[in-house]
């Protein structure tokens, strides 16, 4: 049994595979937001708007995947040189900031003293930036000799442990002293900062860092002292996401990190790494976290389709015994017309209709005013509306198997030996004629989440669906197929789990499925 | 018997629906069908929308009728557009309230049959259209995995099996509202993605079955080569659940674009089923906009069923019906895939 459903999970991972390549597949048709509005900050490659989706990296390999040292590199190159593109070169260099210092400041000695010169009058909005006041920085041999000077003076400064050191005394209290240290470091600083975000749990170290961030990005701070619980997560998660998006901005990547970088910093790469460490992204539609989002929504879209699976087996299996102990009866026939009608009543259908029954007043007020809320009645209604056609197929199922079943000769033995009605229908019969239909569960979630989402709109039902129209009318990437990739792999882990309790009822199927797989290996 | 009355039953109202569907613009237009205006004769407008008519409708044509000019409307003088302001079409007017609007109108004072029956044309065009593409997907790799087996087999099923498990509507919607230009296109393209695993599995079971039997290994021993094997031994035998698979196959279609287009995220359509309903959620009051088109999906999908399943009892005896007392599908015959191997589809 172990070995089966072992088997049945390792599979599973190529299937994840596929999925995400899917999924993956349907993010790329998101249109491409450089669009000619925003060509002027298309040759700033940094601020690119592009990047929140990934787009401007290569889909699978990235042969050089760019640091901030391959960056300030090739900016210090093209500065050097002068002309048209230093000036590009140059606004780059100064947003790279101070993380791009220890990669070029000691190779400024290599250039020739006019080149020199450029990259340190380059570099003064960067020493406006940490807070140095001294005058004439944009005088090509003060800067260079201001430069100079600073690393000699602070090149022990730029080393892990000193930024750790300084971010965690940050985080512990206020004084102008550890501010400065801090801002001398730039962007230098920006993965211990947005690392401490993570970590902190007073609401003015969180804000003291995000300002300390956004004074070195120039990204709007956003937290204020007086923030709310909520805001002060989607402040901290609007800040991951960005350094998620432009990590490679301000850290150097080391040997190792530089070979996984060929498959991690690319489209793909990126796009799925961000999605198996949890952290889905942002919503664009409200800046709201996705996983948060998720922990609000999908109970309820679980919860609806749970209980309506639940609810059509509850219904469909006695239903199917009892047509097929019964065949060709009257009973059986109009059963079988009622439920060949279900089969085919649409899901929205059945939901509008038992709306305005039901709950004539709920109608009018989802329509029109189109918030949602969750009420007793329209969950309830809405398991019923969704089981309609899972009950109808589910019991046509259990009929068919039944009558298999009912003709077999340890049926007749059963009952020549005289085993009670009851016990011979559900225990000798209903066993066997119960598992093709078990295995159907799993075939039968898609189907639910699809109809989950029609009937979470027809009632007003706070769930994934709900949000998911919101989403579109928003343009909301993000949630949109975060939604597609978990509720397939949920009705992956659905099918996987049928296969296993298929194996676990039947013996038979547990030998088919490991001597299939034993032929293979032959 | 009486399967095959059901069965009669079900084809008549597929082909009433069909009919109605290719004949849309005969039972309700804004133009009619055949017209002298000013002098000048227009052949069947209805279809062809001329320019010398751009602005003019079916009661614009009455009322500004010259000498000699004469027109043929069709049965019901209202297209399924919103109708000209100097029309004065009611909004939401019950069925049979206002003359020329047998169904009523509804919110907007659109005519109401003429937006059922040209709601036909869209749900039948996309559901055969799909249809015809899925099943071509499914049955050339169903059958490239059933017939080649090893490698083929083994990859074609990684495939099936990573998109079986996603919700097609879902994946629509996504799709639709991702692209930037949502259209029949990119839907039928999305429904096309994950459809056509049905029709693999069935194909590659049906070409397994069929290769193991006798007959096909005769025909090898004699010397017979793979493709004429499989154009004239395997083909025959694995229409049968083909057919049964698409007719199911258009009423699922017919219902995922009536419910995409009920939640407004379809294409926009000059008429369809899901979006009247959608429309309808705006009057609770009005029975008629909930009634007609739910009732033409209902009937249109109860049909297709229908059909599906007589398909299955006539085409292929092997399935047979419980009553005969042959054996069924279910009874989990050893060596023929079953639907307990519909989810574990492959495991070599």
């Amino acid at each position: 049994m172990l070995r089966v459903a072992l088997r049945r999970i390792l599979w599973a991972i190529p299937t994840l595979f596929g999925i995400s390549l899917v999924v993956f597949f349907v993010t790329t048709l998101i249109p491409d937001p450089a669009s000619a509005a925003h060509e002027a900050e298309r040759r700033d490659p940094l601020s690119d708007p592009r990047r929140a989706q990934f787009k401007d990296l290569p889909r699978f390999l990235n042969p050089h995947p760019a640091d901030v040292r391959s960056r300030a590199e090739a900016d210090v190159v093209l500065i050097a040189a002068g002309g048209a593109p230093a000036e590009s070169a140059a606004r780059e260099l100064v947003q790279l900031g101070g993380a791009a210092l220890p990669y070029i400041l000691p190779q400024l000695d290599n250039l020739g003293p006019g080149a020199r010169a450029r990259v340190a009058v380059a570099l003064a909005p960067v020493a406006q930036r940490m807070g140095f006041t001294e005058t004439g920085l944009d005088e090509p041999g003060e800067a260079s000799r201001f430069w100079e000077r600073f690393w000699e003076d602070r090149a022990v400064d730029f080393t892990p442990p000193a930024v750790h050191r300084a971010v965690h005394r940050l985080t512990q209290q206020e004084t102008a002293l550890r501010e400065r240290d801090l801002l001398e470091l730039d962007t230098y600083a920006l993965s211990d900062l947005i690392l401490a975000m993570g970590d902190v749990t007073d609401r003015h170290a969180l804000a003291r860092l995000t300002e300390m961030a956004s004074h070195v990005t120039g990204r709007p701070s956003l937290a204020m002292e007086d923030a709310t619980l909520d805001d002060a997560r989607r402040v901290r998660a609007d800040w991951q996401e960005w350094w998620y998006v432009h990590r490679e901005d301000y850290v150097a990547f080391d040997g190792t990190e530089r070979v996984i970088a060929r498959l991690a910093d690319t489209r793909y790469g990126k796009w799925v790494l961000r999605g198996a460490s949890g952290r889905l992204g942002v919503s664009s539609r409200d800046g709201e976290p996705i996983l948060d989002k998720l922990e609000a929504r999908a109970p309820l879209t679980l919860a609806l389709t749970g209980l309506s699976l639940l609810l059509s087996y509850a219904l469909a299996v006695p239903l199917g015994v009892f047509t097929a102990f019964r065949r060709g009866e009257s009973v059986d026939l109009v059963l079988a017309v009622i439920l060949f009608a279900l089969y085919a009543l649409p899901t929205f259908w059945a939901a509008e209709i038992l709306a305005r029954i039901f709950a004539p007043s709920l109608v009018l007020t989802t329509a029109t005013a189109g918030a949602p809320a969750f009420s007793q009645t329209s969950f309830i209604l809405g398991v019923v509306a969704l089981s309609v056609g899972s009950v109808a197929v589910l019991s046509r199922y259990e009929r068919a198997s039944m009558l298999d079943v009912l003709r077999q000769d340890y049926i007749r033995t059963a009952r020549a030996k005289g085993v009670p009605l009851g016990r011979l229908l559900v225990v000798h019969a209903l066993r066997n004629a119960l598992m093709p239909v078990v295995t159907l569960a799993g075939l039968q979630l898609p189907a639910l989440f699809g109809g989950a989402f029609v009937v979470e709109e027809v009632f007003g039902l706070p769930g994934m669906g709900y949000e998911t129209l919101r989403a579109v009318e928003a343009h909301d990437a993000t949630w949109l197929t975060t939604t597609l990739l978990v509720l397939s792999v949920i009705a992956m882990l659905g099918l996987i789990a049928t296969d296993v309790a298929a194996g676990a009822l039947d013996p038979r199927v547990r030998d088919t499925m490991l001597a299939r797989a034993g032929g293979s290996r032959s | 018997m009486k399967r095959d009355r059901l069965a009669r039953a079900a084809t008549m109202v597929l082909a009433v629906t069909l009919l109605i569907a290719l004949a849309a613009d005969f039972l309700a237009s804004d133009l009619p069908v055949l017209c002298r205006v000013s002098g000048q004769l227009y052949v069947l407008p209805n279809v062809t929308h001329p320019a010398g008519l751009a602005g003019y409708d079916c009661t614009r044509i009455s009322a500004s009728e010259g000498p000699g000019d004469w027109s043929v409307r069709p049965l019901v003088h209202f297209g399924p557009y919103e109708g000209t302001a100097e029309d004065g079409a009611p909004a939401a007017a019950p069925p049979l309230s206002v003359a020329g609007h047998p169904l009523g109108t509804d919110e907007h004072g659109r005519d109401v049959f003429a937006r059922l029956v040209h709601g036909a044309r869209t749900s039948l065009g996309i559901g055969l259209i799909a249809v015809l593409g899925f099943v071509a997907i499914g049955v050339t790799l169903g059958g490239l995995a059933g017939f080649y087996g090893g490698v083929t087999d083994a990859l074609i099923g990684r495939v099936v099996e990573t998109l079986t498990p996603f919700p097609t509507l879902i994946l629509v919607l996504v799709v639709q509202a991702l692209v930037p230009h949502p259209s029949i296109v990119s839907m039928l393209v999305a429904i096309g993605l994950t459809r056509w695993t049905e029709v693999a599995r069935i194909v590659r079971a049906e070409v397994l079955l069929i290769t193991s039997q006798d007959y096909v290994m005769a025909a090898r021993a004699l010397g017979v080569r793979p493709f004429r094997v499989l154009v004239r031994h395997v083909a025959p035998n694995a229409a049968a659940p083909v057919l049964v698979t698409a007719a199911f196959g258009v009423a699922q279609v017919v219902l995922i674009e009536s419910s995409l287009q009920f939640l407004r995220v379809g294409f926009s359509a000059s008429a369809s089923w899901g979006e009247m309903l959608s429309e309808a959620r705006g009057l609770p009051g009005a029975y008629w906009l909930l009634l007609f088109p739910g009732l033409a999906i209902f009937l249109v999908v109860m049909a297709l069923h229908a059909i599906g399943e007589a398909l299955r009892d006539a085409l292929d005896p092997r399935l047979g019906r419980p009553a005969d007392g042959l054996p069924s599908r279910t009874a989990l015959p050893q060596d023929s895939p079953t639907q307990a191997d519909a989810g574990t589809f492959l495991h070599k």
